[in-house]
């Protein structure tokens, strides 16, 4: 076999066609064809060539250059997700605004969509909204009995069975004492006040037919009323009820009548949310349609790799550079798979070992730099430096002579 | 079948062989092969007069071997050993092959080869000769061992006219 033939070695030139990059992803972009064959070429002298051999070939070095160009995409999208993720959140990914690129090379606006949606969740909590529904039901009353269940009072009002996994959340439960007020006469005719003798004293009594009429203050009536609240308060059993589980006991004891103090109750109504309904509002913020094709994190965010013509110079500089480095690692390991290589008569140690330590450095070294200079890219970077130029901006402009004036 | 050292990897070594004869060490020695036909022996089989075919230029791996000298009745004298190892894919490529009995000039030294082996091989197998097939292994070499000999072989240099009968070396491959 003549191995003089077919030497796994760059040849010093290539010609680039669709298909010879692993994934493809920039294939068919014009300027990334165009690229790939300079970028060949400078990886390949970037590493001896033509001084030395290069054992790599054609499509190793379009490989470290889509590769390249995957990282510097994939360090960009990084930078826009944490930018534009609160503002994304929920959208749906086949938005009939987005294009197929999804967000890339879109300019992603501001949006309080988030922020909304998560204030609703504290308005379920807050009772002052929320996407929750609440639900009422009612116990009817048994003369004696003050326990009761509440799913019972629920599947027999709603006429629904409950599963083990539905659980109740009790928001209110109106029982409450009868106001005071129903037991307070009517404050503007003077019965029973005492103030028919105030003006019987002043001979004021016969005035009015049969009933008088009597401006008094108004902290007269509250005062009153605050009687009557202490009163039951203090001196009755009071409308009250303790739940525990499933049980509520209500208080006072259920009768069959009442009287104008003490009011015959027959049912007792509550109000209540199901927490499944809540769990699932937290999941899909109040929106079944949002269950499925939804930004919900970093994983899915429409970002795709950036198209290689529309990437600046400078980013074309760093791939470049990050190219040759892979390309330099590959060009490592293959010298290293044989720790030495026979020769005639001897054997010689290639620098596999050194390219790839050396490769791996400037890798880590160009993503480091990278990193840097995006994350002063981000929104919450760029707004504390225009901060800090408006700031001192101001303070240039402070020293500026006022009322200077040159004729 | 050997997960290592197969006909990609073969390459590959054939490759920096290539690049470090040719490029890196660089060094060639001149070779001149014995006409068998035409260097008649007698009874003895020594041949009086033997005949070369025109030198060619061989790319190797010299090993130059320290000189011993000696003095005896005759004179002074010394002898010297060599090695050259030649990549076996030039060999191939020339279709030449080294036999005991040529002669190489190597820095100003005629040397007479006195054996001549091919049993370097990558991963120690020989791709013509292993039973698993040709796929596997490389070989690298043919070392050819050769001691320095009188500096006017016959049909090489011509001491009686001066100067020497041998034509301009050409690259062998």
């Amino acid at each position: 076999m003549d191995y003089s033939e077919n030497k796994p070695i760059w040849p010093g030139s290539s010609s680039f066609t669709a298909g010879n990059t692993p994934f493809g992803f920039f294939d068919a972009d014009v300027i990334f064809q165009s690229h790939a064959d300079k970028f060949a070429k400078y990886a390949a002298q970037h590493v001896g060539y033509p001084v030395m051999d290069v054992e790599l070939q054609d499509i190793n070095l379009y490989t470290a250059f889509e590769a390249a160009v995957i990282e510097y995409s994939n360090q960009v999208n990084q930078v826009n997700i944490v930018n534009n993720l609160v503002n994304t959140i929920g959208i749906k990914t086949g938005s009939s605004f987005m294009s197929d690129n999804g967000f890339t090379d879109a300019v992603v606006g501001n949006s309080f969509g988030y922020i909304t949606k998560l204030s609703k969740a504290y308005g379920t909590e807050a009772e002052s909204g929320g996407y929750t529904k609440w639900y009422s039901a009612s116990i009817d009353m048994v003369p004696g009995q003050q326990t009761y269940s509440i799913r019972t009072a629920v599947e027999s009002t709603m006429g629904i069975t409950l599963s083990d996994t539905n659980g109740i959340e009790v928001r209110r439960v109106l029982h409450n004492a009868p106001p005071a007020l129903i037991r307070y006469f009517d404050p503007f005719v003077g019965t029973g006040l005492g103030s028919q003798q105030l003006l019987d004293a002043f001979d004021f009594g016969g005035f009015s037919p049969s009933v008088n009429f009597m401006l008094m203050p108004l902290h007269a009536d509250l005062m009153r009323i605050q009687t009557i609240e202490f009163n039951d308060r203090i001196r009755k059993s009071h409308y009250s009820f303790d739940i525990h589980g499933d049980n509520i006991r209500i208080y006072p004891v259920p009768t069959t009548s009442g009287s104008a103090a003490d009011p015959f109750f027959p049912s007792v109504w509550f109000e209540f949310m199901f927490e499944e309904d809540k769990q699932n509002d937290a999941v899909l913020f109040g929106n079944t349609a949002l269950t499925t094709g939804a930004v919900s994190d970093a994983s899915n965010i429409p970002y795709t790799y950036q198209k290689y013509s529309t990437i600046n110079d400078m980013g074309r500089a760093w791939i470049i550079r990050y190219g040759a480095a892979i390309a330099k690692e590959m060009l490592g390991y293959i010298r290293s798979k044989y720790s030495s290589v026979p020769i005639p008569n001897g054997e010689v140690t290639l620098n596999g070992s050194d390219l790839v330590s050396q490769a791996q450095s400037e890798k880590e070294t160009l993503i480091t730099q990278l990193r840097e200079f995006l994350e002063k890219m981000t929104k919450e970077q760029m707004l504390t430096r225009q901060n800090a130029e408006a700031t001192q901006m101001n303070e240039m402009m402070a020293k500026i002579p006022l009322r200077l004036y040159v004729g | 079948m050997a997960l290592f050292g197969g006909k990609r990897d073969a390459r590959f070594i054939a490759a920096i062989n290539a690049e470090l004869i040719n490029s890196v060490i660089d060094t060639e020695i001149e070779f001149y092969k014995l006409i068998v036909e035409q260097s008649n022996s007698n009874i003895y089989g020594e041949s009086e007069n033997k005949t070369y075919y025109d030198s060619i230029l061989i790319p190797c791996v010299v090993t130059k071997d320290d000189k011993n000298a000696g003095m005896d009745d005759y004179g002074y004298s010394y002898t010297r050993t060599s090695t050259f190892a030649i990549s076996r894919d030039l060999l191939e490529k020339a279709d030449f092959y080294p036999q005991a009995g040529d002669i190489v000039l190597w820095d100003n030294e005629y040397y007479e080869l006195d054996n001549v082996d091919a049993n370097q091989y990558f991963t120690g197998k020989n791709p013509d000769t292993w039973p698993n097939g040709s796929e596997h292994g490389y070989s690298v070499s043919v070392i050819c061992n050769a001691h320095v000999t009188r500096q006017t072989p016959q049909a090489i240099k011509d001491l009686r006219h001066g100067g020497d009968t041998k034509s301009p070396a050409y690259k062998g491959f």
